[in-house]
């Protein structure tokens, strides 16, 4: 047989240790089928606002891609493990305990032709409702900012950054400002520099804000 | 007779959940862990000598048959996940089509400790490792993600 056997086939072995927990247990074994089906469709919640946008045709043009899942129950474990040793660590410590997911991913390209300004697009347009564009900054590099609101809450952010040969794609998912978000860069595969203290730039670069209050820019 | 008992003890302490990805990997892909002399002797040395912030380490280095089929797959992940069972989580995937190599990390809480399945894969040969890891190590491997520190590693990071 070619590939992996069928998610959800299960080797005899399995299947008989599976049986013997259930006759125990029966509110045990119910527990336990949720734990079990859960990862199966895990991959796809896992990845926050990302989960709904194909990036098929990236995966497929990228020389390397870089992918970093943060889901809650691992934020969690991260933020009481990391060390507390310094003080910038117990700073990102005390923001990410507030966060419900950390996803990123880098598609790294050879060359500037790879992925072309309709890819991006397409991106944004996937993001799903809720989303609104909060800063765009066009040049070298062409950034945008997404946030999602509940009320006056934010409750999420997704950055889209497209360098020539870069792509890089962060949704933050958790109440956080956006003055916190530089906090983040250089963990978890976010790229540093990518969060910009607005202190730092030049007035002629000051990104416009655009809250239009849909995705489809 | 040491050494065979060594073995022995090593085959005994695996994890289920790692031995579950190793007989999926061996069944669905055909892959074989290669026969390397003195490998049993490795692992334990490595067991009594553990590099900082790892310890339970297990690994299994696969041979070249099937080794490509696997790194073309496209969903090899959610693919491992399932192998894995509950608990695991995806954590860190690097794809380089330039190097031809991808690494997928998977990561389970163990107290306060993590434990973490370990797939590297490149054209000509493979890996399948299961370590518990400290908090230093996950930091670590945050801070790199394309460059994981792995044991191999873990002393130049």
């Amino acid at each position: 047989m070619d590939g992996f056997p069928a998610a959800n086939e299960m080797n005899p072995d399995s299947v008989n240790e599976t049986w013997r927990f259930m006759k125990t247990n029966l509110l045990q074994y119910l527990l336990l089928m949720t734990l079990t089906v859960a990862p199966l469709t895990v991959r796809a919640a896992d990845e926050g606002a990302l989960s709904n946008v194909d990036l098929t045709k990236l995966e497929k043009q990228a020389s390397e891609r870089v992918t970093v899942l943060l889901s809650k129950p691992m934020i969690e474990f991260a933020a009481k493990l990391l060390p507390h040793d310094d003080g910038d660590t117990q700073k990102l410590q005390s923001l990410i305990k507030n966060l419900d997911g950390i996803y990123v991913r880098v598609f790294s390209f050879a060359d500037q032709k790879a992925y072309a300004q309709s890819d991006v697009d397409a991106i944004r347009k996937q993001l799903g409702t809720g989303w609104s564009k909060m800063v765009e900054v066009r040049g070298e590099d062409n950034v945008d900012f997404y946030v999602k609101r509940e009320g006056d809450k934010i409750k999420g952010f997704v950055l889209i950054a497209a360098e020539p040969l870069e792509l890089t794609l962060v949704n933050i998912q958790g109440s956080i400002q956006p003055e916190q978000l530089s906090e983040l860069q250089g963990f978890a595969g976010i790229p540093r520099g990518i969060f910009k203290p607005e202190k730092e730039k030049g007035d002629d670069k000051v990104p416009v804000p655009k809250d239009n209050g849909n995705t489809n820019n | 007779m040491l050494g065979l008992f060594l073995a022995t003890g090593v085959a005994l302490a695996r994890d289920s959940s790692f031995a579950a990805v190793l007989e999926g990997l061996e069944q669905g892909y055909h892959l074989q862990p290669q026969n390397v002399p003195g490998i049993w002797l490795a692992t334990s040395v490595l067991k009594a000598m553990p590099t900082p912030g790892f310890s339970q380490i297990d690994f299994v280095l696969f041979d070249e048959k099937g080794l490509r089929e696997l790194a073309a797959t496209r969903d090899l992940d959610r693919q491992i996940l399932g192998l894995l069972g509950s608990g695991w989580k995806p954590f860190v995937l690097v794809d380089s089509t330039a190097d031809k190599e991808r690494v997928l990390i998977f990561a389970r809480p163990s107290g306060r400790r993590m434990d973490l399945f370990i797939l590297t894969c490149e054209p000509d040969d493979g890996v399948a490792m299961f370590v518990t890891v400290d908090p230093k190590v996950v930091k670590d491997i945050l801070d790199h993600p394309r460059s994981p520190p792995l044991p191999s590693q873990a002393e130049n990071h």
